[in-house]
């Protein structure tokens, strides 16, 4: 296997995702999950093995949801895969069949005519297929399980189109749908926080809490028997002479904290620059990916994002992260709070707290066993450093 | 004549391409594969790398997507042209891929184009199995149905193939395409994974570079790199082998020519476009040659350099628009003077700037100096400018570059006058005379950024004069020997010999070679660069017929930083090359003597050092008055040695038998003194008094037989005791007699 950093895996090749898979198959027998995580962490290919390889019973359809800009698109989208499904097993769409031709909407060959105003009906298209999905599966041993992709995208993309009242909307009715029809199951995935779009909504007096009825899963890094695993087969599909290939994959997986997306991108700096792989070579392309200008690890991003995600508290949020960068112990929220007030005019430990916990959803931080803070990713707190100067 | 195009006058042997088929130089895609495999330079690698990628995607359900990033003319449709065409010959691939190449800058604004743009690529190049009017029911549909179609479609006929998407200045397609066209773009790979993208783009824009974006982090990016110098030279020369030239490749291996190509590189900025026009020019030998390709490259490039300077913001904007007005490189407080700025505002819009690739810095000493990153910008903005209506300024600085001013006059001559090319002339020749050699100026700018950045300005300004005397292929090998191509130097320094029929003409340039490398080796070495000092010293001692005494101060410099790099075997072999040289003046000769003795000591080799002394004392006292050398290094060796009483008093024992043997203690009686000075002057902690104790006393053991050390016994003493003292007892000197005391004072620095 040749190193990939961005591009399409084969699922069949994918590694060190069985465990968590498993886990998500035994969790989604008993809710719909929404499965977070950073950009570039594998959370795709996650879902995309899922559907490659369903556990028994489950009947998976993948969607990237972020092609929807309307509410309608979306519902048109789930009618056709459940009439799919549901015509492989001879069955029909009775409920939203009959709703959509008495609309107008028409079906030829597997391609559907919409209604003509597609948009005032979109609710009672989605309901009703759902409606159908439930009542004429009952019994017929095969589960339809939606993988939903970038979820948060089609959502930002709806409210920017038809307004934040649809976008709220759309979150309501799968909700409702989800309380309603206990066997449905969707598992959403998104690369920005829902939390963010949700951020937007609430400033429209959206009070609601969407998905809090569903299970939510992280995809962690690899572990590091497992990337060391991928280290090793990327050095070998790139044909890198090695002196001694399990230190190189090693070195490869610590340097590269255990994200496969920066496995990948140093095996393929290796490759690039004609280096063989072993640990002096991996530290010195890590050290210049960090500083190159053309950030091609893309770690800029946690920079620039927290304007844009923190908006008023931004000082507060790089004051915390600059902190936590120059030190190798966690630190207490009282301390985290100290270091503020000897630096700015923030001493609010509550407001505090609220940064402390979505920076934390943002895959800035974690916590320890003492309830400490230090930055989740150590790969992300040494560019920190090196970025903020410090 | 087709300005696009450069024709071979002939088949090239080596590879055998046939008569008239054309190098384009603004479609590549049209050159024979073949051609463009034949002038490839620099990007075998990246070529070879990227085609490995799509087979894999062709083969396996792994999915690569690359883009190469770079500028206009740095070569982008070549390297995707290669690709292509590698990739079409791979017979494994027959089945399994096929390829949609887009047109260049192709505009899509929805999806559905976009796929319908990749089946009409199809259709063209595999008509048996795309065919156009399996597309005929989607047009009698709405646009969302028609996509389904459409998509549909395409993925049937493909089967289980994979499709590599070929796209040029995918940036502009991606604008096409907006925010929701990229989406679905995105979920169509997504869904399907069937697609391979291979694509360029001038710059990485939002859309491929925020985070925000759907394409953030989908492409293995590479960022195009320009030619270096050599690859430059090797590009050029394939290309005149391609065309026949056999006699332009002989030339641009010859000294002329690589200094041409050398000062055609800071022309250029290392843009293949660029070269690849000039190649025409340099093959062709007519400026017809290079006015109508240039200005048509001219005339297509400036809409989008204005366009980029426009996106600037108006700080940037003035200093780019000032910088493409000035020629060479400038300063941060130039820059701001001219702005009404200060140096600390434009030095972080220069930050900027760097980063988005407008401008590059060059250190000089510790100053940074700025110039525009592509010179085709500077050069579109002068097309733009109503008040200087005038022989475009790269072009004339082409023409002085390529030609020497008898040249210039001769072809000037041979046209018609008033036409444009006798205005480049004319233009050519008024600025050599106001502002002499342009290639000697470019190699010397070279030059200058390679001296080490720690040296000061006095000490730049003194190496300069050194550059600045040289001939122009001197200069040349000067700079090769601090590119560490030592063998190329040396060649073109022999060229430069053999041109030269005035043995005093020829004995000088020697001799100017030789002591510029020494001095900037020198400066090499006060900079802490121990690496380039020394081989600017070996370049001096690899010199042929360089002046004796040069290369003897050479060895013997490079001999003593290998000594004090702990290499000392190489630094013996140094000192005893030197001392070997019977041709040597004789003072130099007795020093190495003494350096090799001190070097034989410092690994414990007293007889081996004993002889040195002697060798030196002996070969000072041929000449009337004998030259001795100092003694005090090999006095401070011998106290450093060890503190056993009995070893130090047979060792200055040796010392005082040998110094004495040849009348020689008064320069000894000097060292003990000296040393004993220094040990104070470098300040505390002192050595314990035990230590200066035992010193003191091995001499006195030692001396008692030389009657005529007396006097320099007692002021060994003297000092010995003024530093167990710590310096504090200004009475131990009182010991002495005014004279003697004033001798002592001096070396223990308390004089005033």
């Amino acid at each position: 296997m040749k190193s990939n950093p961005g591009g399409q895996i084969d699922v069949k090749a994918a590694i060190g995702r069985d465990r968590l898979i498993r886990t998500l198959w035994e969790s989604v027998a008993q809710q719909s999950l929404i499965i977070t995580a950073e950009r570039r962490i594998g959370k795709t290919t996650v879902i995309k093995k899922m559907r490659a390889e369903p556990a028994d019973g489950w009947m998976p359809v993948f969607q990237d949801l972020e092609r929807f800009h309307t509410a309608a698109e979306f519902a048109m989208s789930v009618y056709k895969e459940i009439h799919e499904f549901l015509g492989h097993k001879g069955k029909t769409m009775r409920r939203a069949k009959e709703w959509f031709t008495a609309m107008g909407g028409t079906e030829i060959g597997g391609l559907f005519k919409l209604p003509e105003k597609p948009g005032a009906h979109w609710k009672d298209i989605l309901s009703r297929a759902i409606e159908d999905l439930i009542h004429e599966n009952e019994a017929t041993g095969t589960r339809l399980l939606f993988l939903w992709d970038e979820m948060p995208f089609m959502l930002a993309n709806i409210r920017d189109r038809e307004g934040e009242q649809t976008a709220m909307e759309v979150l309501d009715l799968l909700r409702a749908l989800r309380q309603t029809h206990s066997a449905l199951r969707m598992v959403i995935t998104g690369s920005i926080g829902l939390h963010h779009v949700l951020a937007s909504l609430k400033k429209k007096n959206y009070a609601n809490a969407p998905v809090n009825d569903m299970h939510a899963v992280d995809v962690p890094p690899l572990d590091q028997a497992d990337a060391i695993t991928l280290a090793t087969q990327l050095i070998q599909g790139e044909n890198l002479p090695t002196p001694a290939m399990a230190n190189a994959a090693a070195a490869i997986a610590h340097e590269a904290d255990c994200f496969p997306f920066y496995i990948h991108h140093i095996v393929r700096a290796l490759k690039i620059r004609g280096l063989a792989a072993n640990p002096a070579n991996v530290a010195q392309v890590v050290a210049s990916q960090l500083v190159d200008a053309n950030d091609p690890w893309e770690l800029l991003h946690y920079r620039e994002r927290i304007p844009n995600y923190y908006r008023d508290e931004e000082q507060p949020v790089l004051l915390v992260l600059d902190q936590l960068a120059t030190q190798t112990q966690a630190a207490s929220v009282n301390a985290l709070l100290a270091g503020l007030k000897s630096t700015s005019t923030f001493d609010d430990r509550e407001r505090l707290l609220h940064l402390l916990k979505l920076m934390e959803r943002d895959h800035y931080l974690q916590r320890d066993d003492t309830g400490g803070y230090r930055f989740r990713f150590l790969l992300i707190s040494r560019w920190w450093k090196i970025n903020r100067g410090l | 004549m087709n300005v696009d195009t450069v024709h071979h006058s002939k088949p090239a042997a080596t590879h055998g391409t046939s008569e008239h088929k054309p190098l384009w130089v603004f479609t590549p895609s049209r050159t024979d594969p073949k051609d463009l495999e034949f002038i490839l330079v620099q990007r075998q690698e990246l070529i070879q790398d990227a085609v490995e990628r799509v087979r894999e995607s062709a083969l396996t359900d792994h999915k690569h997507h690359l883009i190469f990033v770079g500028p206009r003319g740095c070569g982008k449709t070549h390297l995707i042209t290669l690709i292509v065409s590698r990739l079409t010959k791979d017979e494994e691939l027959a089945d399994r891929l096929r390829i949609a190449w887009l047109n260049e800058d192709e505009t899509c604004t929805t999806l559905l184009e976009f796929l319908l743009k990749i089946h009409a690529a199809l259709v063209a190049r595999y008509p048996e199995e795309f065919q156009e009017n399996h597309l005929s029911e989607a047009y009698e549909l709405k646009a969302d149905a028609a996509l389904d179609r459409v998509a549909q479609q395409l993925l049937s006929t493909l089967g289980p193939r994979t499709l590599l998407v070929v796209a040029e200045n995918l940036d502009a397609l991606f604008e096409g395409l907006g925010d929701a066209g990229q989406k679905k773009l995105r979920a169509f790979i997504q869904e399907h994974p069937k697609l391979s993208i291979v694509a360029t783009a001038q710059r990485l824009v939002q859309d491929l570079s925020s985070r925000t974006s759907p394409f953030f982090g989908f492409f293995q990016t590479e960022h195009l790199k320009t030619l270096h110098v050599d690859e430059a030279n090797q590009l050029l020369q394939k290309i005149a082998q391609l065309q026949g030239k056999t006699d332009l490749v002989a030339f641009l291996a010859t000294n002329q020519g690589r200094s041409r190509v050398r000062a055609l590189h800071h022309l250029s900025g290392g843009n293949h476009r660029i070269y690849i026009v000039l190649s025409q020019f340099i093959t062709r030998d007519t400026i017809d040659s290079l006015l109508g390709p240039f200005m048509k490259m001219v005339d297509e490039l400036t809409p989008y350099y204005q366009e980029r300077i426009r996106w600037l913001p108006p700080l940037q904007r003035k200093i780019v628009e000032y910088l493409c007005s000035r020629e060479g490189t400038v300063p941060v407080k130039d820059i701001a003077k001219r702005l009404f700025a200060t140096p600390q505002t434009i030095s972080s819009q220069l930050q900027d700037l760097r980063e988005k690739g407008y401008v590059e810095a060059n250190q000089r000493g510790r100053e940074s100096l700025y110039e525009i990153r592509e010179p085709l910008m500077r050069i579109c903005v002068e097309v733009k400018d109503n008040q200087r209506i005038q022989p475009l300024r790269l072009l004339v600085d082409f023409l002085r570059v390529w030609y020497n001013d008898k040249e210039l006059k001769r072809r000037l001559g041979e046209i018609a006058p008033f036409c444009e090319p006798a205005a480049y002339f004319t233009s050519a020749i008024q600025r050599n005379s106001a502002e002499g050699n342009l290639r000697q100026k470019l190699i010397l700018d070279d030059l200058q950024m390679s001296l080490p950045r720690e040296i000061g300005s006095a000490q730049v300004d003194f190496l300069l004069s050194d550059l600045k005397a040289l001939p122009e292929s001197a200069a040349l090998a000067m700079q090769l020997w601090a590119e560490g191509k030592s063998d190329e130097a040396q060649q073109c320094f022999h060229e430069l010999l053999a041109e030269e029929t005035d043995p005093s003409r020829k004995d000088k340039l020697c001799d100017q070679v030789a002591r510029a490398l020494f001095n900037r080796g020198f400066a090499h070495g006060l900079a802490g660069e121990i690496r380039r000092e020394i081989e600017d010293y070996t370049a001096v001692i690899g010199l042929t017929d360089a002046p004796v005494e040069r290369v003897a101060l050479a060895l013997y410099i490079r001999g003593i930083t290998f000594f004090q790099m702990g290499r000392k075997q190489e630094a013996e072999s140094d000192f005893q090359a030197v001392v070997k040289d019977a041709r040597l003046p004789l003072p130099r000769v007795v020093d190495v003597h003494l350096t090799l003795a001190l070097l034989y000591f410092s690994e414990g080799r007293w007889s081996a050092g004993l002889d040195a002394i002697e060798a030196s004392l002996t070969c000072g006292e041929t000449v009337q008055p004998a030259h001795r050398g100092s003694a005090t290094g090999l006095v401070s060796a011998v106290f450093s040695a060890g503190l056993n009483p009995d070893g130090r008093r047979d060792k200055v024992a040796a010392l005082l038998g040998v110094y004495g043997l040849h009348n020689a203690l008064p320069v000894l009686g000097d060292a003990v003194v000296t040393h004993v000075g220094e040990i104070f002057r470098a300040g505390g902690p002192f050595p314990a008094t035990d230590n200066l104790e035992g010193w003191a006393l091995a001499w006195e053991a030692a001396a008692v037989g030389f009657p005529d050390f007396g006097l320099a016994m007692r002021l060994l003493r003297t000092g010995v005791d003024y530093v167990k003292a710590g310096g504090k007892e200004p009475s131990v000197l009182l010991s002495l007699s005014s004279t003697e005391r004033a001798i002592v004072e001096q070396a223990l620095g308390l004089s005033k």
